[in-house]
């Protein structure tokens, strides 16, 4: 047979060779390993190239005794001498026929892979350039598992594109047959093609592959390339120790390794250690592109809602009237409020949506109108583009070991920033205010350390008052009194760290906030705004001399660098305990030489600047608008302590006999007051003793509903503010204990009518009756109609004398004409 | 004032006009940023560990405006002008009456 004759159809060889090569296989399972001869081998095409056609044949006919043997266990057949001969004699599997065919097959099957395979040489029958002792890499044990091939291309964009290198990937199947495998125990996982193998989290064809070798299925791993396996040095070198733990190979274009062989080992982790180098490069590459594009400013970005590309893809307001006003009113609403919470509540209160475009999905690009969330107010506060500014880099992502990525917030000063490129909703100058404002209010967590944001309650002082104590920050409580809220001064901080029970001091804050809000009115006078006014003038002529106190700041935190770098340098660099604090340390002080600087620059610019005659007319006629405005009623509480954060740095309150209170005002200037304590709820529920001792005077002449009518005509409250009572009277001449009317009377030597008419010999209504018609004079003790009477100077009236004449004149009878000398 | 001295050890003086411990020395132990601000660590009397806001002590130079001031200045100029501002906002805002 020549070569010509032989049909060129590879795949139809390989399925019938594949077929014989199975059952051979099926064979060999069935047989003891011993009866397979010393060295194992296995009987694919890879043995059949390496040692020719009788290694190959005695190779399947010692597989094949050794099963029949087993099989018939009385008469195993004798080992040949020489296979190949042993074949050609009669073997009991191979019939003369079946040899032909086989001889045949193979013969075209190894010819017509040296017919396609470039890399055929003299003859010389080797699929690959490997040495003769990688090719017995591959064992019966290799090939009686699966050959996985693994195709992967980074993205989808390649997947299309770029279908030369997914076709060659695909051809390796070939390969895998030429080494033995039959088509049936070829597994290829290409459902990775799109996925970059930066990282294994995110291939599900990768982890599949990694789990069949971990469980020792695998015989053979092939792919491309290092790169398409994984491009991660992690994974590469986990796959790898499960390859040498499992005993898989690894095949790729230029040749095939065994991991558990130190030379294979360390080729393969060379190859992985390149192939995530050339990851990194093309990393750098792409991304040294997009950050010289940055900093021109002209990389374009996706922009926030109220911005849009043009066709020159500059960057422009976005045309849309109702987008551009719901953004000015953000901004609008913000510098009103000062809080993104305000502004979303808001937004809330009137039922206003915010416009919000698609990032993603079918509508990406689309424009919806949506509620608006304090993530997202927040997100527009601090995104520079609204002030007209381009911006890039302020967030750097960081991939986990789970796929996702997390976002980490960048400083400003590695921003790459350029303002003015573009118009804004803002001015550059109220994004930083508001910035600042944002942050300010962010502090509120923190505020025994800060004053914290001004709230609307009704606590003046809240956050600027320092224990006199023990210097802490007092916090603010409140309670209602007739539906106000009264603040207190709180505080209890170190009792709370000590683990003890109780506060340290509280002060009621309701005449503190009245006295500080007069102590700012008298302070805010033309005088004084001329003194602020002066020391501004005083600085910008000592300049140089300004300039050099507050470069000492600079200077100071780079001499704290330069200590830091140099105990740095000292440390022993073994000493990893050390030397990472100690970096850590410099890093500090290098970030702190960066903010004294930005604080030295920003106070240099406020010292030089000048205040004009304009603006000297506005700040003077602060003495008159400021006082106003304080006093007014509609002012609300927050703008008030707005204004009172701009001129007191903090208050330190003592509370002894009475309430110290020490005011720090921020030009430096220092004013100290005493308050009384305020009246405790008892001194306060009691009595004026002035009130009491009147009461007891008029006792002597009145009773109690007479007493409670007199001083109601007087205008006289009792502690609550409301009108006395006869029952008010008499709680109060209970609790005073002060002594009752008819105790008085009969102290004064008056009778009661028992006692007159024992006196008389009447009986008591007759008294009664006397008194009514004037015959006696009597006095009331009470109001329930009790008398006391005083005793006649005669011995009348006699006895009916009542029904003679009116001997006293009723109406003067009675206690009520000493009316008038109350 | 010691604060960044390599030799020895490092004090501070707490210069608060008001605070309890005003004109009191401490060693001073570190000086870092905590809750959003600078704060001096040090071994309070108790011999328990306390911070103090670095503005309070002098291991920050004195204010500039305050020392120019000498003690006669309620204001700032600064601070005035932001006043002024926000004067006028409540104005615009109509809630407040009219400066």
């Amino acid at each position: 047979m020549t070569v010509d004759a032989l049909p060129l159809d590879t795949m139809q060889f390989t399925a019938q060779y594949e077929l014989i090569r199975s059952q051979v296989i099926n064979a060999a399972r069935d047989a003891p390993h011993r009866d397979l001869g010393a060295q194992p081998r296995g009987v694919g095409l890879g043995l059949l190239l390496r040692e020719g056609m009788p290694g190959w044949l005695g190779t399947i006919d010692s597989v094949i005794r050794a099963s029949l043997s087993r099989r018939t266990m009385d008469a195993p057949l004798p080992k040949p001498a020489d296979p190949l001969a042993e074949c050609s004699i009669g073997s009991p599997w191979f019939s003369g026929v079946q040899r032909q065919d086989i001889t045949t097959l193979l013969t075209s099957l190894v010819l017509s892979t040296r017919l396609v395979d470039p890399l055929l040489t003299d003859g010389r029958i080797s699929v690959m350039p490997m040495n003769s002792e990688a090719h017995q890499k591959i064992t019966a044990a290799h090939l009686s598992r699966m050959a996985y091939l693994y195709v992967r291309q980074s993205t989808l964009r390649q997947v299309f594109e770029n279908t030369e290198s997914t076709k060659r990937q695909y051809g390796l199947r070939d390969r895998a047959v030429a080494l033995g495998w039959p088509l049936d125990r070829i597994v290829v996982i290409d459902s990775d093609l799109g996925q970059s193998g930066a990282s294994a989290a995110d291939r599900e064809g990768f982890q599949r592959l990694v789990t069949e070798v971990s469980l020792g299925r695998v015989g053979i791993v092939l792919g491309l390339e290092v790169s398409r396996l994984a491009r991660n040095n992690t994974d590469w070198h986990r796959l790898l120790e499960l390859c040498a733990l499992g005993d898989t190979l690894i095949l790729d274009e230029d040749g095939l390794y065994d991991p558990a062989h130190f030379n294979d080992r360390l080729l393969l982790g060379l190859k992985g250690t390149m192939s995530e180098a050339e990851l990194h490069v093309l990393r750098a590459r792409l991304r040294g592109g997009i950050l010289s594009r940055a900093r021109r400013g002209e990389l374009k970005q996706m922009v926030p809602v109220g911005f849009v590309h043009d066709v020159r893809d500059c960057v422009i307001m976005d045309p849309d009237a109702q987008v551009q006003a719901a953004v000015r009113l953000f901004f609008d609403t913000f510098r009103r409020t000062g809080s993104c919470l305000a502004v979303v509540k808001e937004f809330y209160a009137k039922d206003l949506l915010f416009p919000r475009r698609l990032r993603s999905g079918a509508h990406k690009g689309e424009l919806v109108w949506t509620e608006l969330l304090h993530c997202r107010a927040r997100q527009i506060i601090h995104n520079p583009r609204y002030a007209g500014a381009f911006v890039f880099g302020r967030t750097k992502n960081r991939r986990l070991p789970n796929g996702k990525y997390s976002s980490r917030q960048v400083p400003s000063e590695d921003w790459i920033l350029l303002r003015d490129t573009h118009p804004g909703y803002i001015s550059w100058e109220d994004y930083l205010s508001n910035l600042e404002r944002v942050k300010g209010n962010a502090l509120a967590w923190s505020s025994e350390r800060h004053h914290g944001p001004a709230r609307e309650g009704p606590a003046l002082l809240q956050g600027l008052v320092i224990c006199g104590a023990c210097g802490e920050r007092m916090s603010v409580r409140y309670h209602s009194h007739r539906k106000a809220e009264i603040p207190s001064y709180w505080c209890g901080r170190r009792p709370m760290h000590r683990g003890e029970i109780g506060l340290c001091q509280t002060i009621h804050g309701g005449a503190l906030d009245a006295a500080i809000g007069e102590i700012l009115i008298e302070a805010m006078t033309p005088l004084s705004i001329e003194v602020a006014l002066g020391v501004q003038q005083e600085l910008a002529t000592r300049q140089e001399e300004a300039d050099r106190l507050r470069r000492q700041h600079v200077e100071r935190a780079k001499y704290e660098a330069e200590l830091a770098q140099r105990r740095f340098l000292k440390v022993d660099p073994d000493n990893r305990l050390v030397a990472d604090v100690l970096e850590a340390d410099w890093n500090a002080k290098l970030r702190a030489i960066a903010a004294a600087q930005e604080a030295y620059d920003k106070s240099a610019a406020a010292d030089v600047s000048v205040v004009n005659d304009t603006e000297r007319a506005e700040l003077m006629a602060l003495a008159s608008d400021f006082p106003r405005l304080w006093r007014d009623p509609r002012t609300k509480m927050k703008d008030k302590k707005r204004m009172l954060r701009l001129l007191i740095d903090d208050v330190t309150l003592t509370k002894g006999d009475t309430v110290h209170v020490d005011i720090r005002f921020v030009g430096g200037a220092t004013r100290s007051l005493d308050l009384p304590l305020p009246k405790s709820c008892v001194v306060l529920r009691t009595t004026d003793a002035a009130v009491v001792q009147e009461i007891d005077r008029l006792i002597d002449t009145y009773t109690d509903k007479e007493i409670a009518d007199l001083l109601n005509e007087r205008g006289v409250r009792t502690v609550v503010t409301t009108p006395w009572t006869a029952a008010r009277i008499g709680r109060l001449r209970h609790i005073y204990q002060l002594t009752d009317r008819r105790t008085r009377l009969l102290a004064q030597g008056l009778l009661t009518p028992e006692d007159v008419a024992t006196r008389y010999g009447v009986v008591i209504s007759t008294v009664h009756l006397w008194r009514r018609r004037g015959l006696l004079r009597a006095h009331p003790v009470n109001d329930r109609g009790d008398f006391l009477y005083e005793i006649p100077q005669q011995d009348l009236p006699a006895k009916f004398a009542h029904k003679l004449v009116y001997q006293v004149d009723p109406v003067t009878s009675s206690s009520h004409s000493g009316r008038g000398a109350v | 004032m010691a604060y960044g001295d390599e030799h020895g050890a490092q004090v501070f003086t707490v210069t608060h006009p008001f605070h309890p411990l005003r004109g009191q020395t401490f060693d001073l132990l570190a000086v870092r940023n905590n809750w959003g601000g600078d704060r001096v660590s040090y071994a309070g009397p108790d011999g328990r560990l306390r911070t103090l806001p670095v503005e309070w002590t002098d291991v920050l130079e004195p204010d500039l405006v305050v020392t120019v001031g000498a003690g006669r200045a309620f204001f700032r100029t600064d601070h005035l002008r932001e006043l002024r501002k926000l004067l006028d906002e409540c104005v615009r805002q109509g809630e407040a009456p009219s400066c």
